[in-house]
């Protein structure tokens, strides 16, 4: 115990407030986690867990250290075996990183290597890079090694940078009983992941409009849209923070992005929240409002309108 | 998934096809990732074993999957 509080206070570095009070702690952003009282964030570029106070968004770093390749900004997960699985070399590798002292503890090769990790309740998921269409894109750790866990499959498409496009899958926070996962690029949709592996598949407002296609343009990733960035699940709704806004996908000059995070509850209207900037991850949300990390690396609370 | 197969000199000089033509079919948006790629099998075109080829390859799809990402998440 007393060497972990060492290793805790070693590694671990205060980050201090903005002069507006909001917090500026997090580099690259590399997904995050939700505890009863805590926000974790992984911030690649250092690396390091970012922990961040609910109540006051105080900020911590717990620098993750000894890894032999660079850590991916594919997401981490947190399993209750008291370590961080982090993907690094580009999906190669899975780390697991102690959460008292953010030292390396072990180092897996995957055999297929991954874009995405997450936590599926207990256990760790990984999304697998896919080439061929009809492949099993989730897999779920058991008993050692990575299994499929659920139907959703790889995308076809006509050659191979379109299908790394179409099968670019991600992950959100999620509940006791469903984990939203989405594609990044095509339509506005996301699919509820439950405990058993199914998943049921919810349309969400989107403020991309495809580009116009012509002939001299026939591709398909041409006339695909990036409509959702990030999604929050709750008991009483889900939180979505939009992508692509207007008609230019998110490198193109001029394109506008993640301006909107938007609230569907069953039966009743979407709610919308507009950003003064580019918004980046919905780190937390209650009744009143979110957090949200925005593009410039600031963490602050956006209250709803 | 197999991608070692992708890495084959086969996969190779039909990759760099692609990637060539992509370059100049896809958005603009794209082109940064799939240029690199394109520069990166060409690379990996040029080693001299079938291994080597292979592993190139891999790294060069794996860090196109990586600028993708990078890009559109």
């Amino acid at each position: 115990m007393g060497a972990a509080l060492l290793g805790l206070s070693m590694s671990a570095v205060s980050l201090s407030l903005l002069a507006d009070g909001s917090q500026r702690p997090v580099g690259e952003y590399g997904g995050r986690s939700v505890t009863p009282t805590e926000i974790r964030v992984l911030d690649a570029s250092v690396p390091a867990i970012v922990r961040i106070d609910r109540t006051t968004l105080a900020a911590s770093a717990l620098l993750l250290s000894s890894a032999d390749a660079p850590v991916d900004p594919y997401g981490f997960a947190e399993p209750g075996d008291g370590t961080f699985w982090v993907l690094g070399g580009r999906g190669r590798f899975v780390y697991r990183f102690s959460a008292a002292t953010g030292e390396l503890v072990e180092t897996r090769t995957l055999a297929d290597p991954g874009q995405g990790i997450a936590t599926l309740w207990d256990r760790v998921g990984i999304v697998a890079v896919r080439i061929q269409p009809g492949e099993r894109l989730l897999l779920r750790l058991e008993n050692g090694a990575f299994v499929p866990f659920s139907p959703l499959l790889s995308r076809p498409a006509p050659e191979i940078t379109a299908r790394l496009i179409r099968n670019l899958l991600r992950s959100g926070s999620g509940t006791s009983n469903e984990i939203p996962l989405w594609y990044t690029a095509g339509p506005a949709r996301v699919f509820l992941l439950g405990r058993q592996g199914r998943t049921r598949s919810i349309p969400v407002p989107t403020f991309a409009t495809p580009p116009r296609s012509s002939a001299q343009d026939p591709e398909p990733e041409a006339v695909l849209t990036y409509p959702v960035r990030d999604a929050f699940l709750r008991e009483d709704g889900l939180w979505i923070l939009s992508n692509q806004e207007g008609n230019r996908t998110p490198l193109e000059s001029g394109a506008s992005r993640a301006r909107h995070a938007v609230l569907l509850r069953t039966g009743r209207p979407n709610r919308v929240v507009p950003l003064d900037r580019e918004g980046r991850a919905l780190l937390d949300a209650d009744p009143r409002g979110l957090v949200v990390l925005f593009a410039d690396g600031v963490v602050s609370r956006v209250a709803l309108p | 998934m197999n991608l070692v197969r992708l890495a084959s000199p086969r996969f190779l000089a039909s990759g760099l096809a692609l990637a060539s033509g992509l370059a100049v079919a896809a958005p603009l948006h794209a082109n940064n990732c799939i240029q690199s790629y394109a520069e990166c099998l060409v690379r990996a075109a040029d080693l001299q074993t079938w291994w080597q080829r292979s592993a190139a390859g891999i790294d060069c799809y794996l860090d196109t999957v990586a600028c993708v990402r990078r890009a559109y998440a």
